[in-house]
């Protein structure tokens, strides 16, 4: 297996610059660039000044967090995925175009590849996630610094643990996020056998679970079925912002749509999420092995 | 089975696609190889090569029947694929890394690495020079090298090999023929090459199958093929109308041009001489044409069944 991850990461990922760079470099290479004009423009005039704290929350810990909202929360996921799922798309189809399955004997050792894949692939995302987030929060920190503006809560071991919990928390439900994520890549450049395709089917599939309260609420309407919504529950968008809410209030995320009853716990919700990750894998895998490798 | 058979196909069938879209790429074919051979594969473009391969290595599921190597389902026991390399059709890799760091992919993926192996088979394919070179660089036979140095990866016993000389000059082909030949030599190796260069099956390989349409029309040593036939013996001589009636109550004859045909073994041409001139005959020219394996594989292919004397393709031999 390490064989596997190191041949994924050092060798595949590390060394395809271009896409590594472009589509997980954006994130970190993208914020960093707007804090720094952003200070600069500070110098210019007193209203200008005023724009790190119009663009921040004015609390590190706040913005640090709000990075992963990009793959946890609609509507910020619903675009925020679409970089990820293209680096996970390009890592799955990439070996159709390359046509390099065909290298891989025996058969038996593809599953093995397609799981090392989103080890790696998801690893990777998650450290650009992370190195996004320490830089808006050290970039924001001295942003605010420079040109004296208020920017906390100040550093204390307690506001340290209280922040390393939450972002332990929320780093967790972004795995889930993405292992999902990596599941529709998967899936779907398996059953396309093209980047591209690969890309439009996952971005679908992203799409249709982000938009899934509205989908179910068209449809109630539509079929005159009320406890159509409860379906809702069912979906990752949901119980990835349900186990959120648990983490943060307490509670469960009792959101008010019609028809909408379901207060699912924290366990609930994590199995149901550990459910769709090995199902979407498991059924890549499954259309992976009895595909015929024909390029 | 003995772990002397290395290949058996057993009624392998494989159609792609259902209803009226469906092509039958096989049909029933029953094949048996034994440890040590370098066997050839031959058959014209679209007559089932590659699709063999693929069944073999288990690219693709059998519509029916079972591909078993070294006595082993490959479908049931894919395990037994740690002793097969392969270069199915062309050989492909990640354009983005150079040859070394390909060569350690797929050696890390196939649980094999070895720096000092993948440096010993650069160095045997001849691209240590060019290790470094990113692989979307390289040329058609370059990339070919490269694909046989991975298929050796993991010192396989039984190699199989798909069209290896596409993309080579001729002195890759030939670097190429003695490789494998020594591979099957020195090594031990069990060497599958699917060609449709006959000349180099010819040089290279102990038993060839020919397969068309799906089908295998013929299977058997490449000295067996090759004798297959009555031979033939062209004269030149005069008179000619003489000569006939000398020679035709012996032999079958013919004439084409200023030449006689005789449907003779070449081990009768000195009797064929002897007549010519006891019976005064002044003899200007004699030519012993062989069937080689190229009229051999015309004939195979375009009828499935042997003719006898075609032409056109026989090799001289003058006397």
């Amino acid at each position: 297996m390490f064989n596997l991850l190191r041949a994924e990461w050092w060798i595949k990922a590390a060394k395809n610059y271009m896409l590594t760079s472009f589509l997980l470099g954006i994130l970190p290479v993208g914020f960093a660039s707007l804090i720094i004009i952003f200070t600069i423009m500070g110098y210019v005039s007193e209203t200008m000044r005023q724009i790190p704290s119009a663009f921040s929350t004015g609390l590190w810990t706040s913005d640090m967090l709000s990075i992963w909202a990009v793959v946890i929360s609609f509507p910020g996921n619903l675009f925020g995925r679409m970089m990820p799922l293209a680096f996970m798309a390009v890592g799955f189809a990439g070996e159709y175009q390359w046509g390099t399955w065909k290298n891989i004997l025996p058969r038996n050792r593809r599953p093995m590849l397609i799981a090392s894949k989103l080890v790696i692939l998801i690893t990777i995302v998650m450290l650009s996630l992370v190195l996004t987030s320490l830089i808006v929060g050290v970039g924001w920190s001295l942003s605010h610094h420079i040109h004296d503006l208020l920017y906390g809560p100040a550093w204390s071991g307690e506001v340290l643990v209280e922040f390393l919990k939450l972002y332990a928390q929320t780093m967790l439900i972004g795995l889930f996020s993405l292992m999902i994520l990596g599941g529709f890549a998967a899936l779907s450049a398996i059953v396309t056998r093209s980047i591209l395709g690969g890309l439009l089917l996952g971005f679908f599939f992203s799409v249709i679970d982000a938009m899934s309260l509205g989908a179910l609420l068209f449809l109630r309407n539509l079929l005159q079925v009320p406890e159509l919504t409860n379906l809702y529950q069912y979906t990752p968008t949901y119980n990835m912002d349900n186990l959120r809410y648990w983490f943060i209030h307490g509670s469960a995320n009792t959101i008010v749509v019609p028809g909408f009853t379901a207060e699912p716990s924290m366990g609930a919700s994590f199995a149901i999420l550990i459910m769709w990750v090995i199902g979407l894998v498991g059924l890549a895998i499954l259309i992976f092995q009895r595909q015929d490798i024909t390029s | 089975m003995s772990e002397k058979t290395a290949i058996r196909l057993e009624n392998l069938s494989k159609t792609f696609g259902r209803g009226k879209k469906a092509v039958q790429a096989l049909v029933n074919l029953d094949l048996e190889i034994q440890s040590g051979q370098v066997f050839g594969f031959l058959g014209p473009n679209g007559a089932g090569k590659t699709t063999t391969i693929r069944l073999l290595v288990d690219l693709i599921r059998p519509t029916k029947g079972a591909a078993f190597i070294y006595g082993q389902d490959v479908r049931r026991n894919p395990g037994v694929l740690r002793q097969v390399g392969a270069l199915v059709e062309d050989a492909t890799f990640y354009g983005y890394l150079n040859g070394r760091e390909n060569l350690e992919v797929l050696a890390r993926t196939a649980g094999n690495y070895c720096p000092k192996r993948i440096e010993a088979l650069l160095e045997q394919v001849g691209l240590t020079g060019e290790a470094n070179r990113r692989v979307s660089s390289y040329s058609t036979g370059m990339k070919q090298r490269l694909g046989i140095a991975g298929a050796l990866l993991g010192d396989p016993k039984l190699l199989i090999l798909d069209e290896p000389t596409n993309g080579l000059d001729p002195g890759g082909r030939q670097e190429m023929r003695v490789f494998i030949r020594g591979l099957a030599k020195q090594a031990g190796v069990t060497v599958f090459l699917s060609s449709h260069l006959l000349h180099e099956v010819e040089q290279v390989c102990d038993r060839v199958a020919i397969i068309n349409h799906g089908e295998i029309v013929r299977e058997g040593s490449v000295s067996d093929l090759l004798a297959e036939g009555q031979a033939q013996l062209r004269v030149q001589v005069s008179p000619q109308e003489s000569a006939l009636q000398v020679l035709q109550e012996t032999w079958e004859v013919s004439v084409d041009g200023e030449w006689i045909i005789i449907s003779a073994p070449p081990e009768e041409s000195h009797l064929v001489v002897e007549r010519l001139v006891t019976n005064d005959i002044h003899v200007h020219q004699v030519i012993v044409r062989k069937r080689s394996l190229e009229e051999f594989f015309i004939d195979a292919t375009q009828e499935g069944v042997i003719t006898q004397g075609s032409g056109g393709n026989m090799e001289d031999d003058h006397v």
